[in-house]
């Protein structure tokens, strides 16, 4: 009776060992985020954004470091990076941290263009905001690819430098591979 | 007279639009050109278990040191063994820098020149701009590289 109690302890202790290793993450530093001031055609991009997926919940996080972005003028990245805009010193990394709405419908054995929807916190300066985005994720030979557009009111984290000058609402764009 | 007055006038005209111009192209250039990392001087110069070292064991002091004052980003010199090649979205060679491999933690450096050839577990010495410390995240779980952007490769 006692081995039989034992033998079933250790095939419980295995499966779930075996669920745990089947959560599976995809991490990935090749993700990019770019936005866009239409009132001055100001564009900065950056290239070292990280994020990580997991596949079976739907689960989505994303880091930007923020003196990572670049602009055309250095003058402009300069400001960008001061006190009164990102204050990049003390607030190096913005963060989102969420979900995607509707994972049941995307199937990640299948290629194809999943319209998504994605809701989750968004962290700029240490000020975290509710927010729910549309995108599409693309599957290509066992590839995964998120593709978002949005558009971010930058007053929303104070930052009204050069009010009037650049837009107040930026356009935002969002792309990371998984492999 | 008169006439050395109008061409003295004249002249003076034409100098100071002469002036004006090179100040215009020269504020233009300055500002739209890229840093020069090949030039620049060097803030500081470390190895990756030394960088490593510093964020992990006093996250704030390290923050301190490497991103104060000035908003601009330190210039730093920094020899580690590659981990990692990869390539970003535009095609950038990337590599990752370990102190060793059971570190959850690297230097993330991305290079401007792509003629460049790199294998793993080659000891580089990189100079380029800090762009962000090592860091773990509680609330997402995940651990941040250092970011090192307009890498250079010194000695290999």
């Amino acid at each position: 009776m006692k081995r039989a109690k034992k033998i079933s302890t250790t095939l419980f202790l295995m499966l779930f060992t075996c669920i745990i290793v089947n959560a599976q993450e995809k991490t990935t530093n090749n993700a990019y985020i770019s936005f866009y001031s239409e009132l001055d055609a100001i564009k900065a991009e950056n290239f070292n954004v990280t994020s990580r997926l997991n596949m079976d919940t739907g689960t989505i996080v994303f880091t930007v470091p923020i003196k990572s972005f670049e602009f055309e003028s250095a003058m402009m990245q300069k400001h960008f990076n001061q006190e009164d805009v990102m204050d990049s010193n003390k607030f190096s990394i913005s963060k989102f941290k969420g979900s995607i709405e509707n994972f049941e419908a995307v199937t990640l054995t299948e290629n194809g263009t999943y319209p998504i929807s994605i809701t989750g916190d968004l962290t700029i300066k240490g000020v975290a905001k509710r927010t729910t985005q549309n995108g599409n994720l693309i599957v290509k030979d066992e590839i995964i690819e998120l593709e978002f557009t949005f558009d971010l009111d930058r007053y929303f984290w104070g930052m009204k430098a050069k009010e009037g000058s650049v837009s107040k609402i930026l356009r935002v764009q969002l792309k990371s591979t998984y492999k | 007279m008169k006439l050395l007055k109008k061409v003295t006038i004249s002249v003076s005209i034409f100098i100071l639009v002469v002036l004006v111009f090179f100040g215009i192209t020269i504020f233009i250039k300055s500002n739209k050109a890229p840093f020069d990392v090949t030039t620049a001087k060097v803030d500081f110069q470390v190895s990756t278990s030394e960088l490593t070292k510093e964020f992990t064991i006093d996250y704030a002091k390290a923050n301190e040191k490497y991103f104060s004052g000035s908003s601009d980003s330190k210039v730093l010199l920094i020899t580690g063994e590659i981990h990692k090649i990869g390539k970003n979205m535009r095609d950038d060679i990337t590599v990752l820098l370990k102190s060793n491999e059971n570190s959850p933690f690297g230097v993330h450096c991305t290079f401007s020149s792509k003629d460049l050839d790199f294998k793993k577990g080659q000891i580089v010495t990189v100079k380029g701009l800090l762009n962000a410390g090592l860091h773990y995240d509680s609330e997402l779980d995940i651990y941040e590289n250092a970011i090192l952007d307009k890498s250079i490769i010194l000695v290999d």
